[in-house]
C-alpha cells in the first residue's frame, strides 16, 4: 500500500509533475504484475483543480476547496488512468470518508470493494472525498486515511511517500547534526516530541501526521516506511527490503499494547 | 448573461449505447454539446448520470453486467473513472470546465455532510463549473440495488433546488421536462429546448414559457406505482415528483 503525497505528484506551482507520475505508474504496474497487490493512496485534487483554473495561491476558503478538489480529481484520475492502462494495467477510482472507521455497514462496503478489486487485478486509487467530507468527519490528511484503509485490507507495509527523506532525530534545518532514524520498533513520547518539533510546510500532512498515521498501523500490527517520493524507483528497494528512509517496524509483543 | 435558473440532466447511460452493446461516444458528444449549450445559455447546469457499471462491464470484458453486490461495486469503481474520463474530454472539447461529485444518501440526514454538499455543488455553479453527480457505489449500495437514478437526482434537487429537471429519453432528440412544482411531464424535442434557452432569460420563466409557447408538448403518460391515479397525486419533494417510471 503506498501513499503519495501532493509534494510529490507536482511542481510547487500546482502543476502537474508528468514524468514522476509516469515513473510512479511504472514501477507500481511493474510490482502488480509481480505478484504484489497494490493500493495508491493519491493527494493533488485540490492542486490540480488550482491549476486547471489558473489559481496562483491555494484557497483557504472551504466551499473553495471542496469545490477546486471536485474539479482535480477528475483530472487526476484521468492522468493516472491513462499512464497506468498504458502498460496495460487497470485502476478503479474509490473515494473515503472518515465514516469508514466509525460506521460498520461503510466500512464492510468498502473492505468488500477494495478486496473485490484486488482480486480482479486491479488497482485501486483512494482519496478522501472532499465534496462531503466535513471539519468534523474529516480525516484532513492521507497519511491517516491511508494507514486506516491499510487496517482495512490487512495490508503488508504501508509505504509514505513525501519530499523528507526520512524521520529525523531533530529538525535538519535547524541542527547540521540530524541524522534519519532508519529503524523505529516502538512509539514514544519523545519520539513525537521530534516529529512535533521538525514538522515541515508542505501539503497538509507533515512528519506528525505520520506519526499517527504510524500509530494506527502498530494497532494492527503493519510496518510503515516513510521515504523520499522524488524517485518513486526507490519503491523497489523498499519491497526488495533494502534499507532506505525510516522503517516503523513492531515486534509482535509491542503490538495492541499501550504506547508510554 | 446569467439568468439564475438551475437544472439538473438527469442522465441515464442506456441512451448511449446501441443495440449491440457499444457505447456510441458520438450520442455522449452530442448531449454534453446540449449540456453545456444551456450553460452558454446562462443556465446553472448540474449532470445526475449513471453508467458506472455498465462502462466497468464493458471495459473488463464481461458479457453482462454482474449479479452480485460486491462485484457491482468493484465494477462501478472501475466504471467511473472511465465515466468521468469520457465526459470531461468532451466538455473539454466545448471548453467547459467540469467537476464529479460522488455523493452518498446521507447527505440528506446528516446535517454537516448536507451543508458540505450544498457548499461544493452552489461554489461551482457560481464558478459556472458543471458539477457531475454519481453515487459513491464503492461505499454505498442504495442506487445499485435501486438500479436507478432518479431518487439521487431528487436528493441532489433537495440540495441545490433547481428550476427543473431534463431527462434523456431513450429515442435521439427527445428530452423529457419536468417543471418544478407543475405535477406533468412533459416530452421535448431538442429544438425546443434550444429555443427555450434562448428565449428563457428574457422575462418570465420556464414555467411560463412551457406553458404557453412549446407547441409540440405533448405529456407522456408515466406509469404510476398502483395507488396513484395521476402524477398528480404522487407527493412531491422539492416540487418534483417522487417516483418517475417512464412508459
Amino acid at each position: 500500500m503506498v501513499k503519495v503525497g501532493t509534494s510529490t505528484l507536482s511542481y510547487p506551482n500546482g502543476k502537474l509533475n508528468f514524468q514522476r507520475i509516469d515513473k510512479l505508474a511504472g514501477v507500481l504496474a511493474g510490482l502488480q504484475k509481480k505478484g504484489k497487490k497494490i493500493i495508491l493512496v493519491s493527494s493533488g485534487a485540490i492542486a490540480v483543480g488550482s491549476g486547471k483554473l489558473g489559481l496562483s495561491s491555494k484557497p483557504t476558503d472551504l466551499a473553495e476547496k471542496q469545490a477546486l478538489a471536485a474539479v482535480g480529481q477528475a483530472d487526476l484520475m484521468k492522468v493516472y488512468q491513462k499512464l497506468f492502462e498504458s502498460r496495460n494495467q487497470l485502476v478503479a477510482q474509490v473515494l473515503l470518508t472518515r465514516d469508514i472507521v466509525t460506521v460498520s455497514e461503510r466500512r464492510k462496503n468498502a473492505s468488500n470493494t477494495l478486496d473485490a478489486l484486488m482480486q480482479m487485478d486491479v488497482i485501486p486509487l483512494i482519496n478522501e472525498n472532499d465534496t462531503v467530507a466535513t471539519d468534523e468527519i474529516v480525516f484532513g490528511d492521507n497519511d491517516t486515511l491511508s494507514a486506516y484503509v491499510a487496517s482495512l485490507v490487512k495490508a503488508d507495509l504501508l509505504i509514505l511517500m513525501s519530499d523528507i527523506d526520512g524521520l529525523y532525530s531533530a529538525d535538519p534545518k535547524v541542527d547540521p547534526e540530524a541524522t534519519i532514524i532508519p529503524l523505529i520498533t516502538e512509539l514514544n513520547g519523545a519520539l513525537e516530541k521530534t516529529a512535533r518539533g521538525s514538522n515541515s510546510n508542505f501539503g497538509t500532512g507533515g512528519m506528525i501526521t505520520k506519526i499517527s498515521a504510524a500509530r494506527v498501523c502498530r494497532e494492527a500490527g503493519i510496518p510503515v516506511s516513510i521515504t523520499n517520493g522524488a524517485k518513486p524507483e526507490i519503491l523497489n528497494e523498499i519491497i526488495a527490503g533494502k534499507p532506505t528512509g525510516t522503517l516503523f517496524y513492531w515486534t509482535k509483543k509491542t503490538v495492541g499494547t499501550k504506547i508510554v | 448573461m446569467e439568468n439564475n435558473y438551475r437544472i439538473i440532466f438527469r442522465i441515464e447511460i442506456d441512451t448511449f449505447f446501441d443495440e449491440q452493446g457499444n457505447l456510441s461516444l458520438q450520442k455522449m458528444e452530442h448531449l454534453v454539446m446540449v449540456c453545456t449549450n444551456m450553460r452558454n445559455a446562462g443556465f446553472q447546469v448540474l449532470m445526475v448520470s449513471s453508467g458506472a457499471i455498465m462502462l466497468g462491464t464493458a471495459k473488463m470484458g464481461l458479457p453482462q453486467p454482474p449479479t452480485d453486490l460486491i462485484t457491482k461495486q468493484a465494477i462501478a469503481a472501475i466504471g467511473q473513472t472511465d465515466l468521468i474520463r469520457y465526459y470531461q474530454m468532451f466538455f473539454d472539447s466545448f471548453d467547459q470546465i467540469v467537476a464529479q461529485v460522488l455523493i452518498t444518501r446521507d447527505v440528506l440526514s446528516i446535517p454537516v455532510r448536507n451543508k458540505n454538499a450544498r457548499m461544493t455543488l452552489n461554489k461551482l455553479l457560481e464558478k459556472g463549473i458543471i458539477p457531475i453527480i454519481n453515487e459513491n457505489d464503492s461505499v454505498s449500495t442504495d442506487d445499485i440495488i435501486l438500479n436507478d437514478n432518479y431518487p439521487l437526482t431528487l436528493i441532489v434537487a433537495q440540495l441545490v433546488k433547481p428550476h427543473a429537471i431534463i431527462i434523456n429519453s431513450y429515442k435521439e432528440g427527445k428530452f423529457s421536462l419536468i417543471v418544478k412544482n407543475n405535477p406533468e411531464i412533459i416530452d421535448i424535442t431538442e429544438e425546443d429546448l434550444f429555443q427555450l434557452a434562448v428565449r428563457i432569460k428574457s422575462d418570465a420563466g420556464i414555467a411560463t414559457e412551457i406553458n404557453f409557447d412549446c407547441k409540440t408538448r405533448k405529456s407522456l403518460k408515466p406509469t404510476l406505482p398502483g395507488r396513484y391515479n395521476s402524477l398528480a397525486e404522487v407527493p412531491m419533494i422539492s416540487g418534483f415528483p417522487q417516483v418517475l417510471t417512464l412508459s
